[in-house]
């Protein structure tokens, strides 16, 4: 069982990049995804594009973006901005990129968890005389609360997975930047089948569990409005 | 002059026709009438904020919610409208008492109206609902905790969708009832959207009549659906307010406005109870003379106001007579041959014939 006792450091550093990028995604994707459901805006295919981008770009382009981004003279590089951020080739670039490539499932699924909100009860709750900001806060969001644990839930397991644009802005060092993903191809090539079988087992039973839960969330959901 | 209470005005385009709608009045509790489709539920949301379009104005009370030719639209959180929608609209994941005191915070409006949640509570019979989820109820328990919410907000309009349309008699029947207490005991402006003649005869003092679109008839209730009306009578229900003045074991006696008495089964009203009473223009008899020796328990004196023909079907407007000053005006439906024989005419003095059994007791407000 050497495999498993070894796969601790990458699932470890796996789980705190994953669970950071999710924080750091919910917000932005259920904005993008609330606004895509509710409002009619000028632009709104190109938002829709570019939120969509990662979802059918390959990885490694996202990552090279991001790269590009982040590198000395990037937009956001040491040499524009007056401190180093100290992003590349650190746990931080491999959350950055985790959450970009999580964007695109998070705001879909909160779109559609948006979209299964009655307008019509948000003008009711506003009739009743509460503000915009209260009828989202206790009508909106709670109603649509189980779609969205269940696109908090998908952004996690994507982030958990990713694999190309990680690989390219955080590189792949051990013990520092190398998640469960990339500990796999590494093990792979290196031969160290014990440790990729450990780690294969792993990512299997983590995604049964999200994709268990994301299924009981939506049918909870079904159920609550009475669809079902 | 002062302006109307209700002062509305409202065109809009819609698919395949034009909405005019118009009510310009003092009534606080006006129906709005009509087949479905014709522009009803249009019009109330465009006077609780919740559509666009428009051009118009919309005054109640005084206060201008919307006038395009100011550029005034305030919106639905600032318009103090009670709003009970045909599809109810509760908060699925609260409680029956997060849902009414969902509008509870908000300051009056300006009507002066300090509606007690307690009071609504036991007026609807909640209280016992109070923490059940609103997704375990029954559609007349759902009716009433839209109405209690709407009411707990301190509204200073009511709009009613159709709230009695999915209901079965007996909940419609209670639910009117709740109705019209909701407009005595709390004085709440009501503006109430139905396709029920009867229901809306019971709760208002004015009925407009829509038709795709364009306001067609309005006045009183007698007015706008009695035999001068040219509305089909066929189904034609008359309502008749009074109190109920002695009862027995089967039978109460009603005293109509206009000092007229009548017999009704008595169906668990009680002494002093205030009662609406219905009955249909097909089962009311009319005589040229005094009936003699007859089962009918109610006959009461009359006078032919009007005769409307419409192919074989014939509709009188009659009025009691020998009452006080309040006039009672029933429609009755007599067919062709009995007017070629008895010769009904404007003017003439007559008998109504009326079985207790054909009179239905269609809600009543206990004695305070």
């Amino acid at each position: 069982m050497d495999g498993f006792a070894d796969a601790a450091v990458p699932l470890w550093l796996s789980l705190k990049v994953a669970g950071l990028a999710t924080l750091v995604v919910v917000v932005p994707g259920f904005l993008v995804g609330l606004a895509l459901s509710r409002r009619e805006f000028p632009g709104k295919a190109v938002v829709e594009t570019i939120v969509e981008l990662p979802l059918v770009l390959p990885p490694t382009a996202v990552g090279y973006m991001l790269l590009l981004t982040f590198g000395r003279d990037g937009p956001l590089g040491r040499d524009t901005l007056p401190f180093d951020p100290g992003i590349l080739f650190t746990w931080r670039a491999a959350v950055i990129a985790a959450a970009v490539m999580a964007l695109p499932l998070v705001a879909r699924t909160a779109r559609i968890a948006f979209d299964g909100v009655d307008p019509r009860l948000e003008r009711m709750a506003a009739s009743l005389g509460m503000s915009r900001w209260r009828v989202k806060w206790s009508v909106t969001l709670p109603i649509a609360g189980r779609g969205l644990m269940a696109a908090a839930l998908l952004g996690f397991t994507r982030a958990l997975g990713e694999f190309g644009a990680t690989a390219i802005v955080a590189g792949n060092i051990e013990g520092k930047t190398q998640t469960l993903a990339l500990a796999i191809f590494n093990d792979i090539n290196e031969a160290h089948e014990e440790r990729a079988r450990a780690l294969v087992v792993i990512a299997v039973v983590i995604a049964f569990a999200a994709i268990s839960l994301v299924g009981w969330l939506q049918r909870r959901d079904k159920k609550l409005r009475g669809e079902a | 002059m002062s302006e109307p209470f209700f002062d509305v005005e409202l065109r809009m385009a819609l698919p395949g026709f034009s909405l005019e709608y118009r009510l310009q009045t003092d009534e606080r509790c006006v129906g709005v009438f009509g087949p479905s489709g014709a522009g009803k539920t249009t019009a109330i949301e465009h006077i609780a904020g919740w559509r666009g379009g428009a051009t118009g104005h919309v005054r109640v009370g005084g206060r201008t919610l919307f006038d395009s030719a100011r550029n005034v639209a305030l919106p639905p959180r600032e318009r103090g409208i009670g709003y009970v929608p045909q599809d109810i609209l509760l908060f699925p994941h609260w409680t029956v008492i997060r849902n009414v005191l969902a509008g509870s915070h908000r300051r009056n409006g300006g009507s002066g109206l300090d509606v007690k949640v307690d009071h609504v509570l036991a007026m609807l019979e909640l209280t016992p609902l109070l923490e059940r989820p609103v997704r375990l109820l029954s559609g007349g328990e759902r009716h009433r905790v839209a109405l209690a919410r709407a009411l707990c907000s301190q509204p200073d309009l009511l709009l009613l969708d159709e709230p009695l349309a999915s209901l079965d008699l007996r909940l419609r029947r209670r639910i009117l009832g709740d109705l019209v207490r909701v407009r005595d005991e709390l004085g709440v402006p009501i503006l109430f959207i139905s396709h029920d003649a009867t229901e809306v005869q019971v709760l208002c003092d004015r009925v407009q009549r829509l038709s795709r679109g364009a306001v067609v008839a309005e006045g009183t209730p007698a007015s706008v659906f009695g035999a001068r009306s040219g509305v089909p009578a066929e189904d034609y229900e008359n309502v008749l307010h009074g109190e109920v003045a002695h009862i027995s074991d089967f039978t109460a006696r009603v005293v109509l406005a206009s000092g007229h008495e009548l017999l009704v089964p008595r169906s668990g009203v009680d002494k002093g109870d205030r009662v609406v009473v219905g009955v249909r223009a097909d089962d009311v008899l009319v005589a040229l003379s005094e009936p003699k020796d007859i089962s009918a328990r109610n006959i009461l004196p009359a006078r032919i106001a009007a005769v409307a023909e419409e192919g074989e079907a014939v509709s009188l407007a009659v009025v009691l007579t020998g009452g006080g000053d309040v006039e009672t005006e029933l429609g009755v439906n007599v067919t062709e041959g009995s007017l070629a024989e008895l010769r009904f005419e404007e003017g003439q003095d007559v008998y109504l014939i009326v079985k207790s059994r054909a009179l239905e007791v269609l809600t009543s407000i206990p004695k305070p």
